[in-house]
């Protein structure tokens, strides 16, 4: 097992160790959209999480046929997601699978649930962990699971503040699958008018129109919008209406 | 307009427990919820709504799930009864349109120009936290008093025990992860509403029927239906061929819009 200062800033790559039977995502089998982030921006932005969350910090991305596409951690991170991804089990698995948050607030109290990986974690020193699936709708990007080396009750508010942190990192880690810039990112953030349910409308309608993935659908929604200087929704509006179109 | 009470009751009820046994879908049984509210207020339109972890309204399910409609329930990001039932956390009961235009500057003139005239909000808690609020727009100037409030208090409450799956939701984090997940679930139905919207050039609306004739016909949760439309497991030719066969069969009720 690499000693966990190694992996800091290494960029994200396949993961080393698969259970039996398990196909393993090879870049050439990855979608190309997942690999299309600069190698580096995706240990940035785990990085950046653990920093911000005070806790160990992963990121696993990857698609319905390809769970586990790329992933990065930061500092002592690693060998925890080596552990969960070896198993097979774990909250970060679970999250993933019934795109569900999985908020572990202490690991000794987990009636059964995941025997293997629960006694790999505690030692690895891990006390509580909280895995949040990367998701808008049908939208699957992957997870990102943060650790605790103590059991850490969650406060409404301490809540409220890693759920919007991975509401963000999702909002990122689309941003970078479709290669959109971070100023039409942070355009469209600011605005705070995607969670209206004509922007999903409308980006179902869009992946029709591009024969797309619902990401690409929704940053070509977004990247409009930053265009133009207007809401996403102001653009889904109109796409939902019919006066616009993408495939013309 | 019910006209058996009792017998209305009962029907609810073990429409509710049926849902809670059954492979658990948190949207459909929203809906129900949203309908039976409807039936007991006339001349209404209801939507149930929640508050995302971010302190966001977010629309979860609506009686008719017009468009026009979850789009009323939507703008009230700041002001209107459903906000002011969330900040207050008590009812608003009987607010008259006509006099709420200081209130609500900027939901009023939308509701009225709607058709509607009398609108009420009654909380969704979860011990002393407002989780969110059952939206009754009313095209009549009916009050609702007495009995009925207690009524659609109990049914708020279902909704309630029903998004958290009847957990003994001890912890705060427990109403997180349950609430995520139906938010994405009501995300990823709005996607497929684009997609089959897109590809059998029909509106939202028809969208909204065919993906939920499809999962009840075939006894699935309607997101994992969404789910199949977004990810080409389900196509729209099947949905179309599925809701056609609905209308020949005249025992079933089509979900009304």
């Amino acid at each position: 097992m690499a000693a966990p200062t190694t992996l800091q800033a290494s960029p994200p790559r396949a993961i080393p160790s698969l259970p039996p039977g398990t196909e393993p995502p090879t870049p050439s089998g990855a979608p190309s959209s997942v690999l299309q982030q600069s190698p580096s921006s995706l240990q940035q932005l785990c990085d950046a999480c653990a920093e911000v969350s005070s806790l160990r910090a992963s990121i696993v991305l990857g698609t319905e046929s390809h769970p586990q596409a790329a992933m990065a951690a930061s500092d002592g991170a690693a060998e925890i997601e080596e552990f969960q991804l070896t198993l097979g089990e774990g909250p970060g698995i679970d999250a993933q699978a019934d795109a569900c948050p999985v908020l572990v607030e202490d690991l000794s109290s987990t009636a059964g649930r995941w025997t293997q990986f629960v006694p790999a974690a505690q030692g690895l020193g891990v006390g509580a962990a909280f895995a949040f699936p990367l998701q808008v709708g049908a939208i699957r990007t992957g997870v990102l699971c943060l650790y605790a080396s103590l059991p850490y009750p969650l406060s409404a508010s301490r809540l409220r503040d890693l759920t919007a942190l991975a509401g963000m990192v999702s909002d990122v880690v689309l941003a970078m699958q479709s290669a959109v810039a971070m100023e039409e990112l942070a355009w469209s953030l600011s605005r705070a008018t995607e969670h209206r349910s004509v922007v999903h409308q409308a980006t179902g309608m869009v992946s029709v129109q591009l024969d797309s993935s619902m990401q690409d659908a929704f940053a070509t929604l977004r990247s409009r919008a930053f265009t133009e200087s207007v809401g996403v929704d102001e653009i889904a509006q109109r796409v939902v209406e019919r006066m616009l179109r993408f495939d013309l | 307009m019910i006209e058996d009470r009792e017998e209305w009751l009962a029907d609810t009820l073990v429409t509710l427990a049926d849902t809670l046994i059954a492979r658990f879908d948190v949207v459909e049984f929203l809906l129900m919820l949203a309908e039976r509210i409807q039936e007991l207020i006339e001349h209404s339109e209801v939507g149930l709504i929640l508050v995302d972890t971010e302190g966001r309204l977010r629309v979860m399910a609506s009686s008719t799930e017009r468009t026009r409609m979850i789009e009323l329930f939507e703008i009230q990001t700041s002001e209107g009864p459903c906000w002011d039932c969330y900040r207050g956390g008590k009812p608003v009961l009987n607010a008259d349109l006509a006099q709420t235009g200081a209130r609500w500057p900027v939901f009023t003139p939308l509701a009225v120009a709607a058709g509607f005239q009398m609108v009420h909000a009654m909380p969704m808690r979860l011990r002393d936290q407002v989780i969110g609020a059952a939206n009754i727009f009313s095209q009549t100037p009916v009050t609702i008093s007495g009995p009925d409030i207690h009524l659609v208090q109990a049914l708020a409450d279902a909704a309630t025990i029903g998004l958290l799956q009847a957990r003994a939701a001890q912890r705060a984090a427990d109403l997180a992860e349950q609430l995520q997940h139906a938010l994405n679930s009501r995300v990823a139905i709005e996607q497929a509403k684009g997609a089959v919207a897109e590809r059998a050039n029909v509106d939202m609306d028809t969208a909204f029927g065919w993906l939920r004739g499809f999962a009840r016909t075939n006894n699935l949760r309607l997101a994992d239906v969404a789910l199949g439309v977004v990810t080409r497991t389900v196509s729209v030719e099947t949905l179309m061929a599925a809701s056609a066969e609905l209308t020949r069969n005249s025992s079933y009720q089509p979900p009304r819009r």
